[in-house]
């Protein structure tokens, strides 16, 4: 690791900042406070692999209600709600639908051609960071890897970078 | 007009005071004590620009706090340092031996604090009021005398003297001192006559006829009248992965009561179909403006790299905006700032974003750090016929 990323936060440590931010209420609502849970960080990676900030989701129950995005440095990107009014939460996706890897594995495997062979998934954006998708990368016999996107339930290939979408 | 010092405490104390109660600093101000007087530490041209107050707690040296006498910074309080106390005497004595080791023999009768390149600070060694020396602090190097040069005000090289007072342009100094002026008027406010801020103390400026505004903030409302209901606003998830534009020219419309499906505006803004969708190509982003208007009563404007005051103004006037940021368009539909941080540091600023990723879904934004991302483009409207 070099000298640089090492002055770099924990991400545990990000994870407990956020835990008490949602304690003391700095974020969502009274009722969020008191169910919400924040759960262990997840590395949000560019397209290219590189780090480039930290998702923290807050679940209720069975959904993930709301999420932190700390960039590395630990500046707190946003936070951002599924619902759209206190309570809420049946609306929100189920966690399970944005953090289940074996699923994920699957999903790709299910989109490779002959030959081509499913690598590990990792969390990235399309084009932007607010726009937060998993990568399912898969690699040709050629060494050439291609890309799916995986939003919730929603899968598909990049679209062109030189378009808003 | 500079601070008399017989107030210089009390603008501190008070200063402070405000600091505690936003929590910007925890409890490393809580039971903090301000001093009478500090150290004066002067600009180039021989102003009083600050005064380095010491901060104590008990008997024991905290750190100091910078309070502005001129009101050239904007502001009274300058900058705060917590874990390094303040020790001018100690700080004269080294300087002092200092400059016997640099120029031998050396002859002064005063010795000065100066801001030599703001916020950087120097030991000024004077004889009959006229320099001899002066050694930057704790490096003990010395300043190099002015030159005459062609730069810009402002724009100072690495090691060079200059001067806040002189360098700053004119209309600056004025907005800024209407500011400094401002936030003293403020102290003066009759609720506070009775209280005294040399302690500092998280609820001492909570008393009665005085609110204390920490933050601006304010969200879409049913009209512009601050009582009236909050949201007023729906979150519009995009159908396709590649219809945010579709989605937040939904919401805004929807906002104005135009019901208008996002296959419709998909249609109308050249996305395609649900079946056979497409994004928006960075070269017509001025469609965007040409459809609404196309379809509503709305006169609509595109800001390129739109300003913090873009946004702010749009959601005071009650109108939401479509913002676009690289590849991806959202709509923002409220603001924050704080009104008081740790000095030195930028205010924090958000936006209240309503985001139509991910697909189907989308999530509100509450808050975006307006310092984190770039904003390419926004879009506000007006209603130009009812």
């Amino acid at each position: 690791m070099s000298g640089k990323s090492e002055a770099l936060p924990d991400p545990k440590w990000l994870a407990r900042q956020a835990a008490e931010m949602l304690r003391r209420g700095a974020v969502g609502d009274p009722q969020l406070t008191k169910s919400g849970q924040a759960g262990p960080p997840w590395l949000v990676s560019t397209p290219d692999h590189e780090p480039h900030s930290w998702l923290i989701p807050v679940t209720v129950g069975d959904r993930f209600a709301a999420f932190f995005q700390f960039l590395l440095n630990g500046t707190l990107m946003r936070f951002s709600m599924f619902y759209q009014r206190p309570g809420e939460y049946r609306k929100c996706p189920i966690v399970m639908e944005w953090f289940d890897l074996p699923g994920l594995r699957e999903k790709a495997a299910n989109h490779c051609w002959p030959g081509e062979s499913a690598e590990e998934p990792f969390l990235t954006f399309d084009r932007s960071p607010d726009r937060v998708v998993w990568a399912l990368p898969l690699r040709g016999p050629e060494g050439r890897v291609r890309l799916f996107f995986v939003a919730g339930d929603t899968i598909y290939s990049p679209p062109p970078s030189d378009t808003f979408g | 007009m500079a601070l008399p010092l017989d107030r210089l405490q009390r603008v501190a104390g008070f200063e402070l005071n405000a600091l505690r109660a936003s929590d910007v600093l925890g409890d490393q101000l809580e039971k903090v004590s301000v001093p009478a007087r500090g150290t004066p530490v002067h600009d180039i041209n021989g102003t009083v620009l600050f005064h380095r107050m010491p901060l104590t707690r008990g008997r024991v040296q905290t750190g100091y706090a910078d309070v502005a006498i001129e009101e050239v910074f904007g502001e009274p309080l300058l900058a705060t340092s917590f874990g390094a106390p303040w020790d001018e005497k100690a700080l004269v004595e080294a300087g002092t031996a200092a400059a016997g080791r640099v120029r031998r023999g050396v002859k002064f009768n005063a010795v000065r604090f100066v801001a030599y390149s703001y916020p950087k600070t120097a030991l000024q060694f004077l004889l009959d009021g006229n320099e001899v020396l002066m050694l930057e602090l704790h490096t003990w190097a010395v300043i190099p005398p002015a030159q005459k040069s062609d730069r810009k005000p402002l724009e100072p090289a690495n090691f060079e003297r200059w001067s806040v007072l002189d360098e700053t342009p004119p209309a600056a100094r004025r907005s800024r001192a209407n500011a400094y002026n401002k936030r003293l008027t403020a102290w003066e406010a009759p609720a506070l006559t009775t209280i005294n801020p040399r302690v500092v103390a998280r609820d001492n400026l909570r008393v009665a006829d005085f609110v204390l505004k920490l933050v601006d903030t304010r969200e879409i409302h049913y009209s512009e009248r601050d009582t009236d209901h909050v949201p007023c606003y729906e979150l519009r998830g995009q159908q396709t992965n590649v219809w945010c534009v579709a989605a937040s020219v939904e919401m805004v419309l929807n906002f104005y009561r135009y019901n208008y499906t996002q296959v419709r505006l998909a249609t109308e803004l050249g996305l395609g179909t649900l079946q056979n969708p497409n994004g928006l190509p960075y070269a017509r982003v001025g469609d965007v403006v040409t459809v609404i208007e196309r379809l509503t009563n709305l006169d609509c404007t595109m800001h390129t790299n739109p300003a913090w005051t873009i946004f702010r103004n749009e959601i005071r006037a009650n109108r939401p905006l479509i913002s676009f940021v690289p590849g991806h368009s959202r709509t923002v539909t409220g603001y924050t700032r704080t009104l008081i941080t740790l000095p030195g540091e930028v205010a924090f600023r958000g936006l209240l974003v309503y985001d139509p990723w991910p697909p189907n879904a989308g999530v509100i934004t509450r808050w975006e750090n307006f310092n984190t991302q770039t904003y390419q483009f926004a879009y506000s409207s007006v209603i130009t016929q009812v």
